[in-house]
This record gives C-alpha cells, structure tokens and sequence, in this order.
C-alpha cells in the first residue's frame, strides 16, 4: 500500500496548480492578454496529471483501486484527528477528468468570450479558483476537506455571478445563490457533526467501515442532512431557486459552475455517502422522490421561459433530478454517468447560447435583449458551427440514440423501473418534455424565420475559433460520450463505464435487471416519447400551428412561465417576515438611541431642545436599567426563585 | 448598648443615602454623602475596625469629599433639571427594592443559620494598624503592589482627560 | 512582633511585571517631545521583549506567587492568554500609528495606557484570587475609560467614554457585590477554598450565597464581554471610541473577561454546574440571536461590527457548558482567531479613516475594490472568516467549537449556533457586495494618497494568519489544548 502512496504522490498537484494560477494572476500577472493563458495552461496541467491518475489506475488490480495519499495532517487534537488527503479512486478519477477536461474546454472558450473585458484578470482567476475548489471537493478524502471544497466553490460562484457589478440584479442574485446554499451547508455540516459524534472521525474510510449499528440511530438524519446540503448545491427542489437567477454570471461560468461541474458536486456527495444513504431506506426514497419531482418541475417551467439560458438553467435542474432519481433508486454507477454525459452536452449547450449571446450583443439594437428567445431565429445559416453542435446536443439531451444522453439516461429510467415505477412515469414524462423544451429552444434560435432587422441579421457573425474549436470538441464528446457505457442488452461486456466504478459501488446489493425484452421496449418507449416531444416542438414553433393554445388551459400556461411562484411565495413567507423582525428589534434596541441625534454636545449645550435631552439623559439609564432588569433575572433563576 | 448604637449609625447612613440620592442640589449631595460616610465609620469602629475607621474618616469624608465639594463650587453647578424620562425613576425604585429582596433574604438565612463567620484574622489585635500592615506586607503584598498600579493610572488618565491640547516637556 | 516575611517568587508575575514596567517606560519617554515619533516603535519594542518572557515560561508548569497566599498563578493557561493580549496589543499599536497621528492623539500616554490594559488583562488571566481579578479588572476598565475619550475633541469619543465609565462601574458593582457574598460563604476570596467550600458539605444558606455571588459575577462579567441583556453599550462605546481603542476593546478585553470566566467556571463552579449550565445556555443562545438579527440592518459598519462581535461572544459561551477540556481549547482557539478577524475588521476602519472624513457607513465602501485593492481584499478575507467559510481561521474556529459542542452531547445549542451563524453571512457579505459589486461614489469618503505602512503591515499580517490558521491549523490548536492542560 505504501508504495502506492507514494506512486500517487503527485495527485496534490491537480489542484494545487490552478490555484497556482489564480496567484499569479492575482499578485503577479498585469497583463490581461496573458491571463487567459496562465489559466488555461494550469487547468491543461492538471488535466494531463488526471489523465496520468486515469491510466496509472487502470493498470492496477480492481481491488487496490482506492489509494489515501496523505499530503499533511491538518487539526491533530485529543479527540480529533484530520488530514490534508486525497482519495484516488475510480469515482474522484471520473470527476477529476470531468471537471479538469470540461473545464480546460471553457477556460479556452473564456479567452474568446471574456478577453476583451476590462477585468478579464480578475474572472480568470476566479475561476482558476474554482477550479481548484472543485477538485478539493472531489479530491478530498474526508468529509472536512470535502467541505472545504464545498463551500470554496460556493463562494466562487458567489463572486462570478456578481461579476459584471455595474448590473444591480448580478449582485443580487450572487447573494441570492449564497444565502439558498447556506441553508443546504447548514444542513451538510450538521450531518458532518453527527457523524463524526457518532463515527468519531471525518475519513471516509473511517465512517463507511464504522458498524452500521453505532450509526443506526442517525443514520436517517445524517444522510437526510446530508441529502439537504446537496440538495441546496445541486439546487433540488425547493432549494432550487438560486440557479436560474445564477444565470447573471458570464456565460462561461453558467457553463462550467452552474452546468458541468460545481452543482453536480451534491450527485457525487451522494454517490461517495452511498454506504450511508444505503443503509438508510427512508432517506433512499426522500432522494429518489426529490430527484424526480425537481425533474418533472424544473422541465415544466422551462416549457415556456423565453430567456436561452433561462431555459437552460431549468433544464439543468431537471437533468440534476434525473441524476437523484438513479442514486435514489440505488443506481448509483447511471447517476454518475448522467452526470458526465451531462457535463458534456450541457456545458456545450451553454457555449453555444453565449456564442449566440456574444454575436447578438454587438448586432442586436440597443434596448433589444440578446438573451431573449423571441428576438432570434433564423440564425442556423449565419452561425452554421454553433448550429450544428447545438443541435448534437439538444439530440444527446433529449435522450435521442445513440448520442450519449440516451444511454445515460435510459439507465437511470431502467432503474427507476425496477424499484419505483411510479418515479419512472415522471421520469418518462420529464423525457418527453425534455425534448419539447430543447428543441423549443433549438427552434427558435436556429430555425424558421428570423426576428432580426435586416440592419441587425448582417451584423451576426459566426464566433472565432477559440469559442468554436471547445464546441466542435464538446459536439463529439456528446455524440460518442454514450459509448463508454454501453448496455448489457446490446454487447456484453460493453460497460466500461460501469466496470470502471464497480469496486467503489462493490458494497451496494445486486441491482435487478429485467429481461432484455423488457429493457428494450422500455427504449423504445422513450425514444418514441422523445419523438412526440420533438414533434409537437416541430408543429408549434416551425409550423406555427396554435393547437397548444386552443388546448392547454392558461393557468397552466401561466404556472409555468411565472415558475410556479416560489420566488414570490418565499419572499411572503421567509424574506419579509425576517426583515421586519430583524427592524423591529433595531428600532427597539438601536434606532431610536442613534436617530435621537446623540452626542455629550447636546447635553452641554443648554439651549438645545427637549426631546434631544429626553433621549439624551434617557439612554445611559434605560441601559442601566436594562442591565438591573438582566441582573433580577439572572439573580431570580440561578438563587431558585424562578428555575429548579 | 451596642444594638442602639449599631441602629443609630445604621438609620443615619440609611437615611442620609435615599436623601442624597432624592436631593437636587449638588451640595446638599455631596453633604449628605459625608454622613454617609461617617456613620460607616462608625459601623467600623463597632466591629473593632479602628483603623478601617479612621481610613474611612480621613480619606473619604476628609479628602475625597472635600474635592468633590470645591469641584461642585467651581463648576458653579446648579440644580439638576428633573423629568426626564417619566417612568424611568418609578421604575428603578421598583427594580432596586427586587433585587434588594432576593438579597437580603439570602443575608439573613445566612446570618440566621448560624455558620461561623470568616476566620481571616480576628483574634486579638484585629483591625489594629499592627495587624493590617503585617497582612498587606504578607498575604496581600501582590494586591497592595497592583493597587499602586491602579492609582497610577487613574492619575495619568486623569491628567490625559483634563489636559487641554499637548504640551510636553522638553521642548 | 516579628512577622516572618512570605516567600515570594518574583517568577511567576514575570509578565505583569514587564509589561506594567513597559507601560511605564512609555509613559516616561512619552513625555519628551523630541521621541513623539518614536514611541509607537517603542511600543512595539516593549511589548515584544513581554511577548519573549511570556513564551520563556510557556511549560514551566504552575507557580504561584507566594507561600502564604496564592492570589496569581503563573500557567500555561495564564500565559498564552497574555500572548493573545500582546498580539492583539502591537496590531492595534500598528494600526493606531497613523490614525492618531493624523488625530493628534499621538502622545505616550496613549500607548502607555493600552500596555497598562494589556497588564490588567494580564493580571486577570493569571489570577486565583477574586481579589487580584477585581484589581487586574480595573486596572484594564480604567485604562480603557481613557482610551475610548482620548479624542477630546470628538463629542462621540467623550460620550463613549461617559457611557463605558458610568456602566462599567455599575457593572463593577454588581462583581463587587457578588464578591462579598462569596467570601460571606466561604470565608475566602481565593478560588481554591471556595471550590473547596463548594466541593464540601454545605448548609442551604451557604449554598444560596454561593449562588448569588455566582449570578452577579455572572452580571459583571456577563457585561465586559457584551452578553445580552448587558449588552446594550456595545455599539454606542465602539461607534464612539476611536477606531483602533475599539478594535481593542473588542478583542482584548472581552477575551480577558472570558479567561476569566473559563476559569471560574471550569474549575471553581463546577459543582453548580446544575444551576449555571441552563442559564448561560439560555442567554448564550439570546446572545446569538440578538447580535445577528440586529446586525442584519446595520448600515453604521462600526455599530454593524459591534453587533457582530456579540454574536460571536454568544458563540464562546456555548462551549463553556460541554465542560471538557476540549472545550475550553475551543474557546481559547476562537478567541485567539477572533483576535485576528476583529482586529483586522476595525484595522481596516482605522486604516481608511486615518485621514479626512472617517469610513463610517456601508456606502463608504463602495467601490473599495478597485479603488484599494489590498484593503478590500484584506476585508474580504476577514468578512468570510468572521462569517466562517472554509478555508478561514474563522471556519476552523467554529468547526473546533460546535464539534467541542456536539460532543458534549449539546447538539440542539450547536443547531441553533450553526443556524444563527448561516444567518449572520447574510450581513458580512453585505461587506463584500458594497466593496466589490457596487459603483463607488464620485468622491469617496476617505482621503486620497498612501495608506500608512505600518497599518498595511498589520493588516496583511493578520489577514495572511487567518489564511494560515485555516490550513494549517494544527499548532495553534495545541496550543490551545496546552493551555487548558493545566487548568485543574
């Protein structure tokens, strides 16, 4: 084990060098031109590094797959006892190719989108630090260090979602995003504490080897805790409310934080905790329910939103759903895969939103929103690149074979089936929807007429490579992604993907398989769905035929373009209550000592008025007085007039 | 004998207190305050505390109280103006007498209980000068030194709050 | 009558004795003009050379004072609080230099008066004896009386200083009073014989004035740390002290007070712990609440950051009732961290508003980040750590006391602690908002040009310690666990 070890010794670089970036580019680097490179170069690194792990895993018995590297033992106290280590196992090794390889992709997109803008230094290495946030998360071998990572990329979110600070709405929404995942941090940590009272350590070799009967009787709140922190990052319902406003960050950032990476870090949270959640049925059931109500809810709302990456960030909702339905329903190994076909089709889908959000910011009129659905279309011929690897991924997400939706998704479905049929109807619901929505989007973008003045149609240009070359690369990764994980029904032996994380998922009971006639009617029965969806998105919005609107009622309709109300019902419930608690008690304790206008000049000087006097002489002895009062109490319970 | 004498200075620092604290006129309060002090001097000389006493007497009524009294002249102060916040008087009277109550009743099941008092000296020569400058070159040296401490520094605060503007030595 | 003399061992009062005999050395030289400029530098010198014996004696074990009576103890316990003091000591010298300077409150007795605190501080920290901690407590509370009205000039200074003296010794009171009764039951001021008394058979009239001598030293020092109800000083005396007093204030002296209070607590009380624990537990908990919900609509950054620094004595009394070594380590690792992030919070306030207007409200912020970079970035990192994200000194701070918490099986207090402070991001990241994503003023509050070196210096040094501390925080934390060691 030993020399293993130290054979993996080097892992700490991985994230190590993006921060490495960040530095220089913060204390060192002036010049912006160079920025872009510095980052993209450290990300590239640590890419090369994760390929380096890949390889060198591979080559090693499935048993010795799971390698502590210790890089310094962090807090050493009496009764605790935490290490700066990372875990290199099959599942981190994914999730470090997937966040370094993804994120490679939209640091060199960045340099085309981002280049010219006047903080490009400071963006770059935000997300440098992310970057480095990221893979402490998934690095991490403990749940402290996972934690550390947790809430660093919370924070970097925050700051890139306020990053464009002349726009009011960008702050708040970063604030937003802040306050909505603390609540799920506040959750996760508490989880962190219960397990560790109980586990007596934070290692996660540690706590899954504890006997399940020490934890049996929290084991339901840990993990339900836990699920509660995920469920405020990967934004499940009814936390979900942070990610669309997110939207106000630069594309780029929608892309790799609010797509790809950062808020599929709740998926792998649960998919790691997968020895706890399993012992935990009640907390199995509450993950897969979530997951698939988000999913059906988050689809609903993007059925009619008119913002490219409005649609998008519900999209994304919906897909992080998909993904808790198949941990939920024990299919951890589909969760996961969903989880990297996603990254790729999903990050991809943002780049080319922003492509056509970069070309329609300088063509389109002032006053015009360029993120608007209904000032496009017709852009298929003038941007032909973005088009066509849009189009591969609007076909891999809505699950059409063989792009690598499909197969992902068709596992999650299949498990649902085994284990929750009802879950696997609104999963087959989502799918249908799914296509209707993306192709709504595809639609009026790319196809029929445009909305475009003729002034405005002959300033569009296609974006230059650097933005168009990360597509191109996206577009095959997510036509041929799928194949890494083929179906047992279609050539034995074909899931690598599988294969590959099997001895993380080693512990979890024999996952049912229904017979092969089974499972392929089930695939058949989504893709005609995906069909339907796609069809009716054909007839409505490149046919023009109203029949949605003679037959949908408009509550509906208004349901789900003003998203079912949760920002409003939450602001009623939650924010404004808080607020007026919160004045209430300044103007009791504070406001009316500070408005009195206090200074010692106003009681020296004779002449001045009563009512500053009143307040004036009032405060020293209110306070005073309030202090005997706190006295009387105190004095009261503790001499046992009042308490035991 | 000993109880009349201890009731007599007992009413009078009493009294003298809750008229000082009613009374207007500064003077009259710093007046009132002198009975104060004296009649806990002679508390003082009732438990054998002769020097306490003295101390009490010349530091307290004499020294301090005088100050107060040229200080009150010199400022020229007049009556404090009343009235100002209505119900704060009323209810401080009331939140004193509570915390008064618990107390003294915790005063009296003490005394009542009859524990023996605190043995730290007594004996012969208590309260004698003999024993309290053994005591403070003994056990309470550490005190005694840090109390000097303490005076220092409320002169040089005094001087710093007082001090018009900065003027130094040396130059 | 021949009296033999004690034995005494000059020793174990080493580090009172230096830094009393430093503030006096400033206070002398203070009084040449020709050395004005040198004296904050001297400062800094004295305060070191007290830092170096102070370290010297780390782990030479308890000694106390005297044979005849114990009255100070020289511990580990003592000694690495009066290194927190000194720490916090030469950071707010640092940051004062310019400020007073620009204020003309440059004069020796100024620097003398904080090193006179920090001894006060000192002696409480050492203290084993209700006597020399009343003493040790006025020599700190007269010291800053003066401190916080050392801007004559400013009404806001004069009132604060009225404010603080007037409650401050109504609060002196209270301890006194609750003194008194506790040597009424015991027969002793030292608080090995009332632990003894406590530890022993006792009639119920003892035990009742054990209690109440308990619930008002509770008031008193229940004040100098700013626990509700006794709070309601705290933003009036910060928003009017000069801006590095008032970092000091909220660092320094609260942390002495709650020295004082875990070895009250820990090892003299711990036979009422029946009575104390839901008490304090049920005022720790308003503490909390109190200091962030108010916090919450604060625009005053000062008053904004004094209701802070409540919420963050509320989250140090939680783990006084896990009654474990751990802890106690827990509460003198956060005190040693909150040293660093208030002082830097209010260093940043000191550092702006040395000249010109002064930095006062969030407004004043806006645009900082593009106008000084450093400083906002210095804020920004202290603004997490105060709100506790990882990976600050601040998130290892609260991770060490809620798990100290939790272990003590006081889950629910940790609940409310974790969600209270999840509400408190809330208010720091205002902070940040203002700096970073908000367009600044067309002409900012504060004066243009450099911002002093040496404020700079201290700034960066502790926000780069609250970065340290939160990686590698491993040596601190033992020495926390060292210190409480040697508590009995």
């Amino acid at each position: 084990m030993n020399h293993m070890t130290e054979s993996f010794s080097y892992v700490w670089l991985i994230p190590f060098l993006p921060l490495l970036g960040a530095f220089i580019n913060v204390f060192v680097n002036r010049n912006p031109r160079v920025s872009g490179m510095i980052a993209c170069a450290t990300v590239a690194a640590s890419f090369l590094l994760a390929l380096g792990v890949f390889f060198q895993l591979i080559g090693l018995p499935d048993g010795e797959r799971s390698v502590d590297v210790v890089v310094y033992s962090w807090i050493t106290t009496g009764t605790f006892a935490v290490d700066v280590a990372f875990l290199v196992d099959p599942l981190s090794t994914v999730m470090m190719l997937v966040v370094t390889g993804v994120g490679l992709l939209i640091h060199v997109y960045s340099i085309g989108y981002m280049g010219k803008d006047a903080c490009c230094v400071r963006y770059f290495s935000y997300l440098n630090l992310f970057m480095f946030a990221m893979l402490i998360l998934v690095m991490g071998n403990n749940f402290l260090l996972m934690f550390v990572g947790w809430e660093g990329v919370g924070l970097c979110s925050y700051l890139l979602i306020g990053f464009w600070c002349e726009r009011r709405s960008a702050a708040n929404a970063g604030m937003k995003a802040f306050v909505v995942n603390r609540i799920g941090d506040f959750a996760f940590i508490l989880g962190l504490l219960l397990i560790f009272l109980y586990a007596g350590s934070l290692t996660y070799a540690d706590v899954f080897a504890a006997d399940p009967a020490v934890l049996a009787p929290v084991i339901t709140a840990i993990t339900l805790l836990l699920f509660v922190g995920a469920m405020g990052k990967s934004a499940q319902v009814p936390l979900h409310v942070w990610l669309p406003d997110a939207m106000e960050g630069p594309t780029p950032v929608s892309a790799l934080i609010h797509a790809a990476t950062m808020v599929t870090a709740g998926v792998y949270m649960v998919a790691r905790c997968h020895v706890l959640f399993a012992q935990s049925a009640t907390a199995m059931t509450a993950v897969a329910v979530v997951g698939a109500v988000t999913a059906i809810f988050a689809a609903y709302i993007a059925l009619t939103q008119y913002d490219i990456k409005r649609v998008l960030a519900y999209s994304t909702v919906s897909q992080l759903g998909y993904m808790f339905l198949a941990c939920g329903v024990g299919y951890f190994t589909a969760g996961i895969f969903h989880l990297v076909t996603h990254a790729f089709f999903k990050a991809l889908l943002f780049m080319g939103a922003g492509s056509v959000i970069h070309a329609l910011e300088h063509a389109l009129e002032k006053g015009r929103d360029p993120q608007d659905l209904r000032n496009m279309g017709g852009l298929r011929d003038l941007m032909p690149v973005t088009y066509k690897s849009m189009l591969l991924a609007t076909l891999a997400i809505a699950g059409i074979a063989p792009f690598a939706g499909f197969f992902s998704k068709d596992l999650i479905l299949l498990g649902a089936f085994v284990n929750a049929p009802a879950l696997w109807l609104v999963g087959l619901a989502t799918g249908a929807m799914t296509a209707f929505y993306m192709f709504r989007l595809l639609f009026m973008t790319f196809g029929g007429e445009t909305r475009l003045s003729r002034d405005e149609t002959e300033k569009v240009r296609e974006s230059s490579r650097v933005m168009t070359i990360p597509l191109v690369l996206l577009a095959v990764l997510s036509t041929v992604g799928g194949f890494i994980g083929i179906p047992h029904v279609f050539a034995a032996g074909m899931d690598r993907f599988g294969g590959f994380l099997a001895p993380v998922f080693s512990g979890l009971p024999e996952a049912q398989v229904p017979s092969a006639s089974v499972e392929l009617t089930l695939m058949v029965l989504t893709l005609l769905l995906a069909a339907a969806g796609i069809w009716g998105a054909y007839t409505v919005y490149i046919r023009g035929n109203s029949i949605f609107d003679r037959l949908v009622p408009r509550a509906l309709y208004t349901l789900s373009l003003e998203k079912f109300y949760v920002d409003e019902i939450y602001d009623t419930l939650i924010v404004g209550p808080v607020r007026k608690i919160a004045r209430g008690c300044w103007r009791i304790l504070d406001s009316a000592i500070i408005d009195g206008g206090l200074t010692l000049a106003a009681l020296t000087v004779r002449s001045m008025g009563n009512a500053i006097r009143y307040t004036q002489t009032g405060v020293v002895q209110n306070y005073a007085l309030i202090m005997v009062v706190g006295a009387l109490v105190v004095f009261a319970y503790i001499t046992g007039f009042l308490g035991p | 004998m000993e109880l009349y004498f201890f009731l007599f200075f007992a009413i009078v620092a009493v009294a003298s207190s809750v008229a000082m604290i009613l009374q207007r006129n500064p003077i009259y309060c710093v007046l009132l305050l002198i009975m104060v002090m004296i009649s806990i001097a002679g508390l003082y000389l009732m438990l054998d505390a002769q020097f306490v006493a003295i101390i009490q007497i010349v530091v307290y009524a004499g020294a301090i109280m005088v100050l107060f009294l040229f200080v009150i002249m010199l400022l020229n102060l007049s009556r404090e103006e009343g009235g100002v916040f209505r119900i704060q008087k009323p209810l401080a009277v009331l939140l004193a007498a509570l915390l008064f109550l618990p107390v003294a009743a915790m005063v009296m099941s003490y005394a009542g209980g009859g524990t023996t008092p605190p043995a730290d000296g007594g004996g012969a020569g208590f309260g004698e000068v003999e024993q309290i400058g053994t005591l403070l070159f003994t056990k309470y040296l550490l005190p005694v030194e840090i109390a000097a401490v303490l005076l220092l520094i409320a002169i040089v605060g005094a001087v710093v709050l007082t001090r018009k503007g900065t003027v130094s030595v040396g130059e | 009558m021949n009296t033999a003399l004690p034995v005494i061992n000059l020793y174990a009062v080493m580090p009172q004795i230096v830094l009393v005999s430093a503030a006096t050395v400033v206070l002398i030289v203070g009084l040449f003009e020709r050395f004005r400029k040198g004296i904050p530098y001297l400062s800094l010198l004295l305060l070191a050379v007290s830092g170096v014996v102070a370290v010297n004696q780390l782990g030479l074990g308890p000694v106390p004072f005297s044979d005849v009576s114990s009255m100070m103890v020289m511990d580990d316990f003592g000694l690495v609080a009066t290194l927190v003091f000194i720490a916090g000591a030469v950071l707010t010298v640092l940051i004062s230099i310019s400020y007073a300077e620009a204020r003309s409150i440059d004069r020796g007795e100024y620097y003398a008066l904080l090193i006179y605190a920090v001894s006060g501080m000192s002696m409480m920290a050492a203290s084993t004896d209700l006597f020399t901690f009343f003493l040790g407590l006025e020599v700190l509370s007269i010291s800053l009386y003066v401190l916080i009205g050392f801007e004559q000039r400013d009404a806001g200074s004069n009132e604060g200083a009225l404010k603080y003296f007037l409650l401050g010794a109504f609060a002196s009171g209270f301890i006194l009073y609750g003194m008194a009764l506790l040597y009424g039951a015991s027969g002793s001021t030292e608080y090995e014989a009332i632990a003894r008394t406590l530890g022993g058979e006792r009639s119920d009239a003892v035990n009742l004035l054990l209690l109440g001598g308990l619930g008002l030293l509770l008031v008193g020092i229940g004040f100098k740390i700013s626990m509700v109800p006794f709070h309601a000083w705290t933003p009036d005396v910060y928003q009017g002290a000069p801006t590095p007093v008032a970092a000091f204030l909220s660092t320094g002296s609260k942390a002495a007070a709650f020295v004082v209070l875990i070895r009250l607590l820990g090892s003299v009380f711990p036979g009422l712990q029946m009575e104390w624990i839901p008490l304090i537990s049920v005022l720790a908990v308003l503490t909390i609440a109190v200091g962030n919900v108010v916090a919450l609509v604060q625009t005053n950054l000062k008053r904004l950051l004094a209701y802070s620094s409540i919420a963050h004595a509320g989250y140090m009394l939680l783990p006084l009732m896990a009654d474990s070594q751990d802890g106690s380590a827990s509460i003198v690792f956060y005190l040693i961290v909150y040293t660093a992030m208030n002082l830097g919070a209010f260093g940043v306030l000191a550092v702006l508003s040395a000249r010109g207007a002064p930095c006062a409200t969030l407004e004043d912020l806006a645009g900082l980040g593009s106008r000084r970079p450093l400083l906002a970035a210095v804020m920004a990192v202290v603004m997490f750590s105060l709100a506790g994200i990882p990976p600050t000194a601040g998130f290892m701070a609260k991770f060490y006391l809620f798990s100290a918490l939790v272990h003590g099986g006081y889950v629910e207090l940790a609940v409310i602690g974790l969600l209270f402070s999840g509400v408190s991001l809330y208010y720091y990241l205002r902070v940040v908002v203002w700096m970073y994503m908000r367009p600044a003023a067309e002409t900012p509050a504060e004066a243009a040009g450099r911002l002093s070196y040496t404020g700079m210096t201290a700034l960066c040094l502790s926000a780069l310690a609250i970065l340290a501390v939160g990686v590698f925080p491993s040596e601190l934390l033992q020495l926390a666990e060292r210190a409480v060691m040697t508590l009995p």
